[in-house]
């Protein structure tokens, strides 16, 4: 056993804070009963926008943060940093990983794409309204890198520490890139995910790109209009294989590999044959010695937007079809919506507790499929017995990258 | 079965060097670093709370028109056109002509701490004044933060993996940390690897209202690393990009490399989320452990030291702190300079120093620190003055040292090739 673990990377401790809830035991079950979290936002004025929905966590409060966290430090967190505080703290306990182990093997690896930027736009409103109460210096937490800063020194964690801010990619490639690390023997644990919080700025700017829904997003039907924004954070322990094993750690389940790519095409609109989408999954089965037979889910990157989802199946088709059968394949964006920078590890643990519990999580919103021939898997989250499970996330930027989960059954005997 | 890196051999060399940077493009920067000149002076447009003129370190000599024209690209906001022409100065530098199949197994990352800082403050403040049906729908894009890479990856056709990292003023040196991973995980063959950072007034702003501009003390504005009587931050801008490259790759292409990345190595000290650490907190202990691993010992060769240190109190002691324990015995034969009395402090500033550990390996000579007066007296660290000469047959090694805010200490450790 010991052998056929050299190598691996295996997920021992999840952690989230999102709208459909603010522990992964909460989530799961919303996720499972179909809950959509997508609502009228009151987080900022929504006043002139076109949409006045998303989804947003509702109870930051209830967030727990260290003790030892300070007032002064404690009014200086973004509402990122406490989504990866929370998440981080969650994802910790649940891996058992104690105090004891030496914390200089243990890393961080977030993604994030606007960090404090709530905060900054509280600021800059200062600043327009009246520049005596216009103090710069609240923004030094702004940086999209603080929440990584923030839970490896709240945390006390001593090794390597990264922020990506690949748009909606982030947090796919973060884990990626912690894997990496694994493998390289920089770390034996790593603390790997996202956080994101919403905004007015981020919200403003897909407004005026047209491309907010009015309506709960509908990723993969016809009648899909846009996406809607969301916010949160999921964190997971990634470890190596070996040391996970030797201190009898439950294994949810094993990261295989993934496979990362650029469009070089446009910094805005996916490519029309979805060539970097391609190349994303097909690097990573490739790197994980997969075929597209082996994969019996595929979470979708999915945000509801014509061209995104239309560019998505072109992509699917072009990867599965030769495997035959109908490809499952959904968006978990209908429930938590478009969490940017935290999607990808969001979505990534929606993929850890299908392939852990055995079931596929429903597009929520859909009705109409725009395709036929893959099943989006419409309305209700359905019981099966997953092997492997891709997990795509393609962002701003030309940004493509595809995760391989399996089931720690199949991996770790 | 997954591959297992850990005990592979894979060698990353730099084969190509672009950089826009306060001090010129890369002869200019070279030249006038190795002879302490500076890229700082009065600001055109930036003014202090109190009203008095700035002084900082701008890239001047460089008109982005004239270096990138493409119509797909002719949206670009000012941080990605540095990116795009350090990017394509670097791949020419290497003499790589990218084929599409070449291209596919390129990839790049590309170190920022606040991005595209002009632009996302121009559309908040837009947004505020006139309201959500008036934002900029043409900027938004150019406002997240990794819009220069993805410029950068059209432009060139770079479809390998593209990551924007961001680590405060670590950005330059985690993102050559990161490309180096990649390509020893096989990711990819060739990465184009640096950073960048603008000056921008709303930055300009956080940092005055820190109290951490030079002259802090009230006396007149320099930066001037390590010195008796230095008086804070005085803030700069650029891009540097390398190149990166499997050595067989390089190889095979008949390229003479500048240089080795040896590899890099991270460590927490404590400290608060928002601030440099305490001299107190230093405790090199992991990173010698890990400099160790790559076969790194203080002493053993003449080396140069590329620190951080960025002329303020704080930072610059915790550097000297750190590095007279790191070097021990050596402190007296490793020779320590640093890069921000020249081209200023900013997040991408380390892929600068990046740049120069190569030139110093390639040429033999070394930055110096040509604004230093006299060194601060509690720095016995052998200083890399004016009239500093290197050692006779050249630098064996170079170590670039980074502590951002928040305590993730990084170095990254280049040997000649």
């Amino acid at each position: 056993m010991r052998a056929d673990a050299a190598g691996r990377v295996v997920v021992t401790g999840l952690g989230t804070v999102n709208p459909l809830g603010t522990s992964t035991p909460a989530f799961g079950s919303a996720l499972r009963a179909g809950t959509c979290a997508i609502s009228p936002l009151t987080l900022f004025d929504t006043t002139g926008f076109r949409s006045v929905i998303g989804a947003q966590v509702q109870d930051i409060e209830s967030v727990p943060l260290p003790a030892h966290v300070s007032t002064a430090l404690r009014r200086r967190l973004s509402r990122a940093d406490v989504f990866a505080l929370g998440a981080a703290m969650e994802a910790l306990a649940d891996s058992g990983l104690d105090s004891t182990a030496p914390t200089e093997r243990l890393g961080v690896a977030l993604g994030g794409t606007t960090g404090g930027m709530l905060r900054t736009e509280r600021c800059l409103q200062d600043r327009t309204n009246d520049g005596r109460r216009y103090r710069a210096n609240a923004l030094v937490g702004a940086p999209v890198s603080a929440s990584a800063d923030v839970v490896a020194q709240t945390l006390g964690i001593a090794g390597p520490r990264l922020t990506v801010s690949t748009a909606c990619s982030s947090s796919a490639m973060s884990l990626g890139i912690a894997l990496d690390w694994i493998r390289l023997g920089q770390c034996d644990a790593v603390l790997a995910g996202g956080s994101e919080s919403l905004c007015a700025t981020v919200f403003a700017g897909f407004n005026a790109l047209h491309a907010l829904s009015r309506e709960p997003c509908r990723p993969f039907d016809r009648q899909r209009s846009g996406l809607s924004l969301g916010e949160g954070a999921a964190i997971m322990v990634l470890e190596d294989a070996t040391h996970a094993l030797a201190r009898g750690a439950r294994i949810h389940a094993e990261l295989l590999d993934y496979g990362a790519s650029a469009d070089a095409h446009h910094l805005t609109a996916p490519h029309p044959e979805a060539l970097g989408a391609v190349l994303a999954m097909r690097r990573a089965l490739a790197h994980a010695n997969l075929a597209p037979s082996d994969i019996d889910y595929v979470n979708a990157h999915g945000t509801g937007t014509p061209l995104n989802d239309a560019s998505e199946i072109t992509a699917l088709h072009e990867v599965f079809d030769a495997a035959g059968g109908a490809l499952a394949v959904s968006s978990t964006k209908s429930a938590v919506g478009h969490t940017l920078g935290a999607a990808g590890a969001i979505e990534a643990l929606v993929t850890v507790l299908a392939v852990r519990d055995g079931f596929i999580p429903a597009t929520v919103t859909l009705d109409e499929p725009e395709d036929p021939t893959l099943d989006f898997v419409p309305r209700t989250s359905r019981t099966a017995s997953l092997r492997c499970a891709l997990s795509n996330s393609y962002g701003f930027g030309g940004n493509n990258t595809s995760l391989v989960i399996g089931r720690a059954a199949e991996s770790t005997h | 079965m997954p591959r297992n890196p850990r005990t592979d051999t894979t060698r990353v060399v730099v084969t190509g060097l672009g950089v826009v940077s306060p001090l010129g493009p890369l002869p200019d920067f070279w030249r006038r670093l190795t002879t302490g000149e500076h890229g700082i002076g009065p600001s055109d447009d930036l003014k202090t709370r109190r009203g008095t003129p700035a002084t900082v370190a701008r890239v001047t000599s460089w008109e982005p028109k004239e270096h990138v024209h493409v119509p797909a690209l002719r949206r670009m906001d000012r941080l990605s056109r540095m990116i795009v022409s350090a990017t394509r100065a670097a791949l020419t530098d290497a003499r790589l002509a990218l084929t599409t199949a070449a291209a596919d197994s390129a990839g790049m990352v590309v170190g920022t701490a606040y991005g595209n800082v002009v632009e996302t403050d121009q559309f908040i403040r837009r947004l505020q004044a006139r309201g959500p049906g008036l934002a900029n729908a043409l900027t938004f894009p150019n406002t997240v933060l990794n819009a220069p890479a993805g410029y950068a990856a059209i432009d060139r056709g770079l479809r390998g993996p593209n990551v924007t990292v961001a680590h405060g003023e670590a950005s330059g040196e985690l993102a050559l940390a990161t490309a180096y991973d990649l390509i020893r995980s096989e990711r990819a063959d060739v990465m184009l690897a640096g950073a960048g950072d603008e000056l921008a007034p709303l930055v300009f702003d956080i940092y005055d209202d820190l109290g951490l501009l030079s002259p802090n003390d009230g006396q007149h504005a320099w930066s001037s690393p390590f010195d008796r009587y230095r008086n804070g931050i005085v803030l700069g801008e650029g891009a540097a990009m390398l190149v990166l490259e499997r050595a067989e790759h390089a190889a095979a292409r008949g390229v003479e490399p500048y240089a080795e990345l040896r590899g890099h190595t991270a460590q927490r000290v404590a400290a608060t989320p928002h601030d440099w650490p305490a001299t107190a907190a230093a405790d090199p202990g992991d990173t010698a452990r890990q400099l160790e691993h790559l076969g790194w010992r203080p002493g053993v060769t003449d080396d140069l030291v590329i620190s951080c240190a960025n002329s303020t109190k704080r930072l610059d002691a915790f550097e000297t702190a750190n590095l007279t324990r790191l070097l021990g015995a050596a402190a007296s034969s490793a020779t320590v300079t640093s890069l921000r009395g020249a081209i200023g402090d900013f997040g991408g500033a380390g892929a600068m120093s990046a740049a120069a550990a190569v030139l110093a390996l390639r040429t033999g000579d070394l930055p110096r620190l040509g604004s230093l007066r006299e060194p601060d007296p509690t720095c016995d660290l052998r200083l890399a003055t004016l009239t500093r000469a290197p050692p006779a047959h050249g630098f064996e090694r170079v170590l670039v040292s980074a502590t951002p805010r928040g305590g993730g200490c990084r170095t990254l450790l280049f040997q000649r090739a």
